[in-house]
């Protein structure tokens, strides 16, 4: 059995790809092994994995003369070689097996409702966060800060790890506990903005100066940036990338609806004209 | 014996001929129809549970006169059910209970096809009108593929003379009829199988045909 390889590393994790070719006039049953320091992440159809895979590697048969290609992913370093052949025999004749149920997840596709199907009570509210609070605007922010991360909570409800909902909890405790302390001192001083407010334009400043950051960055810049978030923040690296990411997104929305209703209350404000001269003549 | 109820079509009556069939054999009925279940729910674990590895599958087994386990209601309860954990389950039931009747899915997606891969043989129910018959040559070609031998078809709630020789050349497997009744409809409901509440009834009739099919394909 002729085996070829060649391994692509990168960010931690090798893909592997391995070609087989089988020279006997006979059809051989073969057993590749992954030697990589990590379980081989096999090919999935409908999230299944393909037929002959397992953590330890893939076996499968040869027709002969023929050839036959398989690749996979591990979480691991190369290594070298990153397969090697366990098992070279004559494959028996045998019946081909009676379809597994997995062959049929496989060939007919899963058929649960989507996610935007299921209702996120599940998990708590996922309504976008509503602006219009009836009463004071620190606490109209409060909710938007908890609303906000319970939404990305919810998103996440059937199938990510638990780490990141207990984050997605605490940050939203965070956010209240912020708000909180803040609210009683909410400064009503006519040229500036309410304490938690602008806490909140600083934090979202913050977050959006870091993706300019980024954007269109060189490597080194780049560099420099993640390691920065390395250091402030427990989640670091690409986890901490894709926070900001929705992080930003979320920011967007946020501003551009606070911007809306600060533009139309402005007008309102300005329209309404309090009759001050005429009701102090009326007492 | 496991003995999956399928047919393409929705609304044909899979889950009354299931639960009936389920009370004739004996046989504990699994609603399978993870998305859009219909046989009694009850109190208790269901099948999504059991697939979200919450419960186990023979403690969800309750109910009398029919032996159930019934599925969940909810699409959360759906989108969290992992399909390819079925095949354990209905093992699982097999072995502490006895004879099982999986009550499928309308549809050719995994969840109509895993319990026909488990299954050892299936029934294929129509209703007899052109367009069912169609879903039904298609269900047969989907258990062909999957293994699960067609013990026969049920043409369900028949009126006048339904085209019996029609479908047995069409799929090629003996056909039983149960004759529309108002006492089958009822009987998931009231939870009264037709072969107790109405023993003597052309449908019973049909249904102890059926179970008597069943039980001759019964696996040595």
């Amino acid at each position: 059995m002729d085996l070829d390889w060649t391994i692509d590393s990168s960010a931690g994790v090798s893909l592997v790809s391995v070609r087989l070719r089988n020279p006997t006039p006979v059809d051989r049953r073969v057993r590749l092994r992954n030697r990589l320091d990590g379980p081989a992440l096999p090919p999935r159809t409908e999230g299944v994995p393909e037929a002959g895979w397992d953590a330890d590697g893939y076996e499968t048969v040869v027709p002969a003369g023929e050839r036959v290609v398989a690749g996979y992913a591990c979480r691991a370093p190369p290594a070298d070689p990153p397969v090697e052949v366990t098992l070279d025999e004559r494959a028996d004749e045998v019946d081909p097996p009676s379809p597994a149920p997995a062959d049929a997840v496989r060939r007919l596709g899963r058929a649960s409702p989507p996610r935007d199907a299921v209702p996120a009570s599940a998990s708590g509210p996922a309504t976008r966060p509503a602006i219009d609070a009836p009463d004071a605007t620190g606490s109209a922010v409060a909710s938007d800060a908890t609303g906000a991360t319970e939404t990305t909570g919810a998103t996440n409800v059937t199938d990510t790890d638990d780490a990141e909902e207990t984050e997605d909890a605490a940050d939203a405790m965070d956010a209240e506990r912020t708000t909180d302390a803040t609210d009683g001192g909410a400064a009503t001083d006519a040229t500036t903005v309410p304490e938690p407010v602008a806490s909140w334009f600083d934090d979202a400043e913050a977050r959006i100066e870091r993706a300019e950051r980024l954007t269109d960055a060189s490597v080194p810049e780049a560099t420099a940036v993640m390691e920065a978030m390395n250091t402030e923040s427990t989640v670091g690296g690409l986890d901490g990338i894709d926070r900001l990411a929705a992080g930003v997104a979320t920011d967007a929305d946020l501003l551009r609806s606070v911007a809306a209703r600060a533009t139309g209350l402005a007008e309102r404000a300005e329209a309404a004209d309090v009759p001050v001269d005429a009701l102090r003549r009326l007492a | 014996m496991i003995l999956a109820v399928a047919g393409g079509k929705g609304g044909v009556g899979k889950s009354t001929v299931a639960y009936n069939l389920g009370a004739a054999l004996p046989a504990v009925v699994v609603d399978a129809d993870l998305g859009m279940a219909d046989l009694p729910r009850g109190r208790g674990p269901d099948l999504h549970d059991v697939l979200a590895g919450r419960a186990d599958p023979v403690e969800a087994v309750r109910g009398s006169p029919v032996r159930l386990l019934p599925c969940g209601r909810s699409l959360a309860g759906a989108r969290a059910a992992d399909v390819t954990a079925l095949a354990d389950a209905l093992r699982a039931v097999e072995r502490e209970c006895g004879d099982v009747v999986v009550d499928c899915p309308a549809g050719m997606r995994a969840d109509a096809g895993v319990p026909l891969a488990v299954a050892d043989c299936c029934v294929v129910v129509a209703s007899p009108r052109p367009f069912a018959l169609a879903d039904a040559v298609r269900t047969r070609a989907l258990a062909r593929e999957l293994d699960a031998g067609l013990v026969g078809v049920v043409l369900n709630r028949t009126v006048d003379e339904p085209p019996v020789d029609a479908v047995e050349r069409t799929l090629g497997a003996p056909v039983t009829t149960v004759p529309a009744d108002p006492r089958v409809a009822a009987s998931v409901a009231d939870r009264a199988p037709v072969v107790v509440a109405a023993p003597e009834s052309r449908a019973a009739a049909g249904i102890e045909a059926l179970s008597r099919a069943v039980q001759s394909c019964r696996p040595a």
